[in-house]
């Protein structure tokens, strides 16, 4: 089952006067519980990608489905919605809010989710779990590791247990030895939650996972992994 | 449902906490946002509370020294030129009406005044002078500060009570004599002689200058006629006015008695008009206060929506709504009002008593030679008033703001560092 189509999905983008084309035509199936790598250099068009199927912006042609619901057209509301439901997010320099202790953090997403405060602090607690910082819940963003801030990030993002978790570059602020074990714990949350999961990277450690990956340069997709077996795609 | 209520509980608490450390983020702006906002309840209570000390004074001196809280008077008496010979009441009326009057349990006492007016003076100067005669204890009771002598008595119907300027004017002091001159109803020329019995001091050098009280059989004798201008009845209990004022115009009707009533606050329209130009003036002042409040607070609110773009961004993206993000700046524009507001009533609550305390003067008001004492009279109304207006205010300002806040594009606040 495809929880993600694209289909020709160009978008174009107006800084000035001459247009950006940030992607160009691209069509694209994700299954149900799949982990999908978006490789590519910076400016290849990943996050714009990202940013799309998050339904975070519309593209300038072409379609997004998202579990057989085309998200085109769609009203902000009913955008709001989709997103509050089915998407989690996880940011290259985490967002979390600063003023909310890692529970607050982990809790703040649910809130429109789940009414009930019991069941609510039950699903914070198993998330918080998931990413070993049970004991570090009363604790502030500031008062704790990068590596550690972006656990809680990723139990944010899987809290509400969304059908589809997107990553920008999650790594890229983390040291070598944190962006290993923040990897390792995406492909374990993955594998547990049968979530569907992408990921943008230039991480060359990402993208020797053995994963399905899509190369972008300049929009385009280069090549799709799916076919074959294996991350062997050359540069 | 216990759940649901508890539920709800926790998130209001959460809600209120998060909104709470949110404005604590950037102290200093916040600090000076509130104090704005302090200041300009302060100043809106203060000057509130000044008028109110006015307001008060006014009303009191009114009823106590000029109209008593109900008068009677002969029809048309009250819309006509007033002091004129026509519209009197005859002394047999007078008597009947007083009567009545003093049965009641709620009146302390009645006077009834005749205005005249003529030439007073010594062998070396005269002056105009303006009496109100008066049942001569009700007068004392009546009487303006005195400043030298004593208050009027029967026992001594020709001494009369000038104005400290007319005295010095005149030339004349306590005991000594003065030929009182005026033209009667009927074209006569009467004159009586007075002593000086007190001499008064008014908020009013006009006053001092022409008023004289006077008993009212030395304005009978002036006059060749024994009547009156107008009955004023005093209460024991002000709340008690519109009753009184009904069993005496029912007593009027039923004895066919050509009369009318009025009530103090009727008659002393001067003082709706003064304290309605202290308003205004409040007013001014409350805008320009308002105005730097409404900036201060749009200031505080944009640079704390351009601080927390990116934040604003990841919420939106993880299924905030538009309104979510309005809601949390209104609550924190509210809640600055809200801090602020208490700061100012509190700051107010202390500093009032303590002004009230050190006696202070203004300068005289406009006509007038006395200094105005700096009293402060506050009321719940006027604290709960200074706080909706600050509320609403800091709630109002925040509205524009917020819902900028809740425009921003999220991937511009996600790629924005
Ligand atoms: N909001 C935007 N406005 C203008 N140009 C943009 C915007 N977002 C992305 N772009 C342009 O689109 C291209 C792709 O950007 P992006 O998706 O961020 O690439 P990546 O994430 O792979 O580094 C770049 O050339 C970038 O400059
Ligand atoms: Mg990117």
């Amino acid at each position: 089952m495809n929880m993600i189509e694209l289909e020709n999905v160009s978008k174009i983008f107006y800084p000035g006067k001459i247009p950006a084309i940030a992607l160009q035509d691209v069509s694209l199936q994700v299954q149900a519980g799949e982990f999908l790598v978006v490789a590519g250099a910076s400016g290849s068009g990943k996050s714009t990608l990202l940013n799309l199927i998050g339904l975070m912006d519309e593209p300038t042609i072409g379609k997004i489905i998202i579990d057989s619901v085309e998200s085109n057209h769609k009203k902000e509301k009913e955008l709001t919605h989709l997103r509050r439901n089915y998407l989690g997010f996880i940011f290259q320099s985490f967002h979390l809010i600063p003023t909310l202790t890692v529970f607050e953090n982990v809790e703040h997403p649910l809130r429109n989710i789940e009414r009930d405060i019991y069941k609510r602090r039950q699903m914070v607690e198993t998330a918080l779990n998931d990413v070993a910082l049970l004991d570090y819940m009363q604790r502030y963003p500031n008062e704790i590791s990068g590596g550690q801030q972006q656990r809680v990030s990723i139990a944010r993002a899987f809290a509400k247990n969304p059908a589809i978790v997107l990553a920008d570059e999650p790594t890229a602020n983390l040291d070598f030895a944190n962006g290993v074990s923040i990897l390792q714990l995406m492909e374990k949350m993955n594998r547990q939650k049968k979530v569907t999961f992408i990921l943008a990277s230039h991480d060359p450690e990402i993208l020797s996972m053995s994963h399905r990956q899509i190369l972008l340069k300049d929009g385009k997709i280069m090549k799709d992994t799916s076919a074959k077996k294996g991350g062997d795609y050359e540069k | 449902m216990k759940n649901r209520i508890l539920s709800i509980a926790c998130d209001l608490f959460g809600f209120i906490k998060f909104i709470v450390k949110n404005i604590w983020r950037n102290r200093r702006r916040t600090i000076i946002t509130m104090a704005s906002i302090a200041v300009g309840t302060l100043t809106l209570v203060l000057l509130q509370s000044y008028v109110q000390t006015m307001d008060m004074g006014l009303k009191a001196d009114a009823v106590q020294k000029q109209f008593g809280h109900i008068q009677i008077a002969a029809n048309g008496y009250f819309e006509g030129d007033e002091n004129s010979g026509e519209h009197m009441m005859s002394l047999d009326v007078v008597n009947l009406v007083t009567e009545k009057a003093m049965e009641l349990k709620q009146v302390d006492f009645v006077n009834n005044r005749v205005h005249l007016t003529g030439i007073i003076g010594t062998q070396k100067k005269s002056t105009i002078f303006m009496g109100i005669s008066g049942i001569p204890e009700a007068e004392a009771l009546m009487a303006p500060t005195l400043l030298k002598g004593k208050l009027l008595s029967a026992s001594d119907p020709y001494g009369i009570m000038i104005g400290n300027a007319m005295a010095k004017k005149l030339g004349v002091d306590i005991g000594e004599s003065l030929i009182a001159f005026v033209s009667t109803a009927s074209g006569s020329q009467e004159a009586i002689s007075v002593k000086v019995r007190g001499i008064y001091d008014a908020l009013m050098p006009e006053q001092e200058k022409v008023i004289i009280y006077m008993p009212i059989n030395s304005a009978w004798d002036l006059m060749l006629e024994k009547s009156s201008h107008r009955i004023l009845i005093f209460l024991n209990d002000p709340a008690k006015l519109d009753q009184i004022s009904q069993i005496m115009q029912d007593f009027i009707q039923k004895n066919n008695l050509h009369l009318e009533v009025r009530s103090w606050e009727q008659l002393a329209v001067f003082i709706k008009q003064i304290v309605g130009m202290f308003q205004g003036m409040i007013m001014v002042v409350a805008v320009i206060v308002f105005l730097v409040i409404i900036f201060n607070i749009q200031n505080t609110m944009h640079m704390a929506i351009h601080e927390r773009f990116r934040e604003i961004g990841a919420m939106r993206a993880m299924g905030s709504s538009r309104m979510e993000i309005v809601r949390s700046f209104l609550a924190e524009g509210f809640f600055m009002g809200l801090f602020g507001a208490l700061a100012g009533m509190a700051i107010a609550l202390v500093l009032m008593p303590y002004i009230n305390s050190l006696h202070l003067n203004l300068p005289p008001g406009p006509g007038s030679d006395k200094p105005t004492p700096i009293m402060f009279t506050a009321s719940s109304a006027i604290f709960l008033h200074a706080l909706l207006v600050n509320l609403f205010t800091a709630f109002f300002a925040s509205i524009f703001p917020a819902l900028k806040g809740s425009k921003i594009k999220i991937i511009d606040a996600l790629r924005y560092v």
